[in-house]
């Protein structure tokens, strides 16, 4: 059966605690997973409270306020800063989404802070991605044309079907959708999860792509696509306000409709 | 720890596995239709029980279920309930029992019970038609 508890090495610990500075004027508690693969101690909760007006808004700033002022060992990814690159999702307050895009005031209370859900942890905040980026690799997400483009310019698109790429170009892999998913979590072996699921949709109603064939093929599959029961986490927290479901609705209407 | 050695299988090995079964539609549109199927037969068949079973008892039920409509309706409500209980089962098996040597064996057994029960439920239905 699908296990519920978590394994005994896995349980996790109550950590160390990093009181407020002196004359703190917005203190702010910050409960963050760590977990580090050299030593063989269970994961642990540690509480650092911080002065809010000593770091910027959102809570990427809170962690990097506190690897550079409390705790250097504190691990996560981090690079653009403003909701473009992915590296920073993590589950934030009981949500998955982006640590720079996250203001710590829409938070109450202890600002709650662990690694994407149900994947293989690296250290503390970093998540083991091959295996979803391998997902990605498996919907060969790049044009498939056998018509030459032309050779005085690029492929062109009407308007219309340039605007179905609209709320699917947009998606930056951050994988907060396919981590939130329950199916996903259960079968991320064989199920793809719908951060993959929405960019094969990006390829497959992308007008100048000639592989729609060998796409829909790929993903009519029980595990691969119809472990989705639409149940709207993905879309619930994709950080970039795309609707992850409805791609894989519209991927299972296309087969429906090359079948009937 | 007593873990498996790590697979030495790069990712992309993995993620594609066997490949794409290049079935699964025919199920899951299945498993709609026969919901739908479900709405309007399970109406009748309430609003039937209502006006003859409990109004009219045994007696009331046997003259009830020997109409065509309602022993048709009866056979529909059945199979479309029993294929849409095979079709669900399937769907939550799969979703949370991993191991196929647990699970296939286990889908065949529900897969028996509910054929047995598919056949049992028609002959009942039909015995009352025909009033054998």
């Amino acid at each position: 059966m699908v296990e519920f508890a978590l394994p005994k090495n896995s349980k996790i610990l109550p950590g160390k605690e990093f009181p407020a500075p002196r004359a703190c004027k917005h203190p702010k508690k910050f409960k963050i997973y760590r977990w580090s693969p050299d030593d063989d101690e269970n994961p642990r909760v540690d509480t650092y409270t911080i002065d809010l007006d000593a770091c910027g808004a959102m809570v990427l700033d809170a962690l990097i306020y506190i690897k550079d002022n409390i705790d250097s060992t504190l691990t996560f990814r981090r690079s653009c800063r403003e909701g473009i690159c992915g590296s920073c999702a993590m589950n934030i307050d009981g949500t998955n989404t982006l640590a720079c895009t996250k203001p710590i005031a829409e938070i109450s209370g202890a600002v709650k802070v662990y690694p994407l859900p149900h994947m293989e942890v690296v250290k503390d905040l970093v998540p083991d991605l091959n295996p979803a980026y391998a997902q990605y690799a498996l919907v060969e997400p790049w044009i498939k044309s056998e018509t030459p483009p032309p050779s005085d310019r690029e492929r062109l698109q009407t308007p219309e079907d340039r605007a179905k790429l609209d709320g699917l170009y947009e998606c930056i892999l951050c994988f907060c959708c396919s981590a939130s998913c329950p199916s996903y979590w259960w079968n991320s072996a064989r199920y793809l999860g719908p951060s993959v699921l929405l960019q094969a949709y990006r390829w497959i109603v992308d007008s100048r792509d000639e592989a729609t064939e060998d796409r829909l093929d790929a993903l009519h599959d029980p595990f691969r696509l119809y472990r989705c029961h639409t149940i709207m986490n993905c879309t619930n927290t994709c950080p970039k306000g795309l609707n992850p479901a409805r791609a894989i609705a519209e991927t299972k209407k296309l087969l429906f409709l090359r079948q009937e | 720890m007593s873990e498996k050695t790590k697979s030495l299988r790069s990712p992309l090995g993995v993620a594609r596995g066997l490949g794409s079964a290049k079935s699964g539609f025919e199920h899951w549109q299945l498993e709609r239709i026969t919901a739908l199927m479900l709405i309007p037969t399970a109406f009748y068949l309430l609003i039937g029980f209502l006006n003859h079973v409990v109004a009219g008892g045994y007696s009331g039920a046997m003259y009830w279920l020997q109409s065509p409509l309602s022993a048709t309706f009866a056979l529909l409500f059945l199979l479309a309930g029993l294929r849409h209980l095979t079709c669900g089962l399937q769907v939550v098996m799969e979703d949370y029992i991993p191991k196929e040597r647990i699970r296939l064996p286990l889908l065949f057994v529900v897969k028996f019970v509910i054929a047995a029960m598919a056949i049992l439920g028609s002959l009942s239905i039909a015995k009352i038609f025909f009033g054998v």
